[in-house]
């Protein structure tokens, strides 16, 4: 008994050190290599062999289901394997072959604003359906929050006349220049996303609108020597609209680091059976859960803004492997803290014993 | 080498004066001007730390820079806790330690402040990497711990003092909690931020590496005990050279690209 309880050990500390030059090697190879490597049929009966042990330990050393702390320790540890393997890609193949399930593992969704989307796409091409939800997701609205822009990193508008002559202009409210020949140039306006809008009074203005596509522009004014003015704006993404204004070509641009993006939001609709069933805005670190599947904020049109791209996994095992890591933390805080503090509590009734 | 000539710089620089000239009080025998001036460089370090913060707009753990400033600033409160909890000496060692900590933020990384990215905007990101933080900074004094056990294997504790084996196994067992604290944390994290609570990125499987070689040390010690105390110094030591792989090479090499490449 006493042997095969040093070979259990042994062996446990053996499968440990493996595990660490298994890790060392996949870091080596990339995630995507590592993936496919832990996932291979070798890597299968390594894992197999270290759930086996796991529960031999429970067998040969009683201690592991007295002492509470190294009963969840290493019952956390069972958790988080089984809930791997059990929500893995393999995990799903199985349980969709032989338990007659159809979930998919992982996949990725494009939804344009003001429209809804049911199928789910492979990551790797975004072509190939790998599953049509029995819902759909609406995305009523793609929205970015930009950090304020900075004075010294803000945008230009590049000011170039017929005759060669050219003239950087700090797009600063207020900011004004001499253009010799044509008069006076002010920045009056940026607008990340410019929207033209008519008033009340029927006059054309224009406003930046938080919900819309980003659209960077700049509204100028020039004053000519004789008093008189004209506004214009000057579009990022349309430069052909001023290629000759008061004989000046006038261009803008935003530099890459201004308006860095701070956060992206999608405001989704879960809509089932024609009824709207929840209602979210979803961001990096915020998904949506519904359906047996988790959506997360995962890329968008970067251009204009006009569709976001969801990564969508399944929640399978998910359960089991937080229950797992909630097991180890706490055995593993009561193993080694709890030691401790006791410890030190009874060194302190002993000194005042001893006072 | 890159000197800083700012306020942060000179609170950086004025730190590490402070520890180096503490460290050197206490090998003079000048036990209670070191531990002044030991408190005193922990200030200043708050101080820095706090300048930091207010000038990044946001809690100052995003790059290397800011990771090597906390850490430095760490090392006393866990110094005092060690010595009076633990009975784990080596105040001395800790203050130079300190020092070495405050080099690379001091003089090798740039200190631009940067905004947060939308990944890093979570209510995780502090409890992740301070536990992190924590756990490297008890982690190196383990490592001091041990290595003092392999270079001066017959050296006498002081008295109520733990030797370096003893010393680096209070240590560990210090710090493995908040190992595996930000080990899952981090896997909590990824799952909300990427939809992938493992996903075999090379930070994350060196980070494994990190937590699995003092696993390892803890049933190496099962089966020996203090039998072998140079083995079990030697586990102590491949740990923080893991650490060090996690911290440094991982982020700062080309070899290994992935989604932590922003630290």
């Amino acid at each position: 008994m006493a042997k095969i309880k040093r070979v259990v050990i042994w062996a446990s500390l053996a499968i440990i050190i493996l595990l660490a030059i298994f890790s060392i090697y996949g870091a080596f190879i990339g995630s995507g290599n590592a993936s496919i490597f832990f996932n291979s049929l070798p890597l299968a009966v390594f894992w197999f062999i270290f759930l086996a042990f796991l529960l031999l330990g429970f067998l040969f050393y009683p201690r592991l289901i007295k002492k509470p702390q190294l009963l969840m320790m290493h019952i956390g540890c069972i958790l988080i394997f089984a809930g791997g393997l059990w929500g893995s890609e393999t995990g799903h193949e199985l349980q969709n072959k032989y338990l007659g399930k159809d979930k998919v593992f992982k996949g990725s969704m494009v939804i344009y604003e003001g429209q809804s989307e049911n199928r789910v796409l492979d990551k790797k091409d975004y072509e190939t359906v790998v599953k049509t939800l029995d819902f759909e997701i609406r995305l009523d609205d793609f929205h970015m929050d930009y950090y304020d822009q900075d004075e010294e990193s803000g945008p230009t508008v590049h000011i170039t006349s017929h005759a060669g002559g050219h003239w950087d202009l700090k797009a600063v409210p207020g900011e004004e220049l001499d253009v010799p020949g044509v008069g006076k140039i002010k920045a009056l306006r940026t607008f990340k996303r410019f929207r033209l809008i008519i008033t009340e009074d029927g006059v054309n203005d224009a406003k930046d609108d938080t919900g819309g596509s980003e659209n960077p522009a700049v509204e100028i004014e020039i004053t000519r020597p004789d008093g008189t003015s004209v506004k214009k704006f000057v579009y990022l993404y349309f430069p052909d609209f001023t290629k000759d204004v008061e004989g000046l070509t006038l261009t803008c641009e935003f530099p890459v680091q201004d308006g860095m993006v701070k956060d992206y939001f999608s405001d989704l609709v879960i809509v089932k059976d024609g009824e709207e069933v929840l209602k979210k805005t979803i961001e990096v670190n915020d998904p949506l859960h519904y359906g047996g599947y988790h959506f997360y904020q995962s890329s968008y049109d970067d251009k204009a803004g006009a569709y976001t791209v969801l990564s969508v996994t399944s929640d399978t095992g998910l359960y089991f492997v937080y229950a797992g890591y909630l097991l180890v933390c706490l055995g593993v805080i009561w193993q080694f803290w709890g030691k401790m503090i006791l410890r030190n509590s009874a060194n302190n009734d002993v000194k005042t014993e001893q006072a | 080498m890159d000197i800083k000539f700012t306020t942060q710089g000179y609170l950086i620089y004025a730190t590490i004066a402070a520890y180096l000239l503490a460290f050197l009080f206490s090998v003079c025998k000048q036990r209670k001007f070191g531990q002044a001036v030991y408190f005193l460089g922990f200030l200043i370090g708050i101080a820095s730390f706090v300048y930091r913060w207010y000038h990044s707009g946001h809690i100052p753990f995003q790059n290397m820079f800011e990771v090597f400033l906390c850490m430095g600033m760490m090392i006393y409160p866990l110094s005092i806790f060690c010595r009076r909890y633990l009975r784990v000496g080596g105040m001395a060692v800790d203050m130079l330690l300190g020092a070495v900590l405050l080099v690379p933020a001091g003089f090798v990384f740039d200190a631009e402040p940067q905004k947060l990215p939308p990944a890093l905007q979570c209510w995780l990101f502090v409890p992740h990497v301070a536990v992190y933080l924590f756990s490297y900074v008890i982690m190196a004094k383990a490592a001091v711990q041990a290595a003092s056990k392999l270079i001066m294997p017959n050296a006498e504790s002081e008295q109520g003092i733990v030797d370096g084996e003893r010393g680096a196994y209070e240590m560990v067992c210090l710090g493995f909690p908040l190992l595996t604290l930000g080990l899952i944390l981090g896997s909590w994290w990824g799952k909300l931020a990427w939809g992938d609570y493992w996903g075999w990125d090379p930070k994350e499987l060196w980070s494994l590496v990190s937590w699995l070689v003092y696993l390892a040390y803890f049933h190496f010690r099962f089966i020996f005990g203090r039998k072998y105390p140079r083995a079990n110094s030697a586990w102590v030591l491949g740990g923080i050279v893991a650490i060090l792989i996690t911290l440094l090479w991982v982020n700062l090499s080309k070899i290994f690209p992935g989604l932590h490449s922003y630290a």
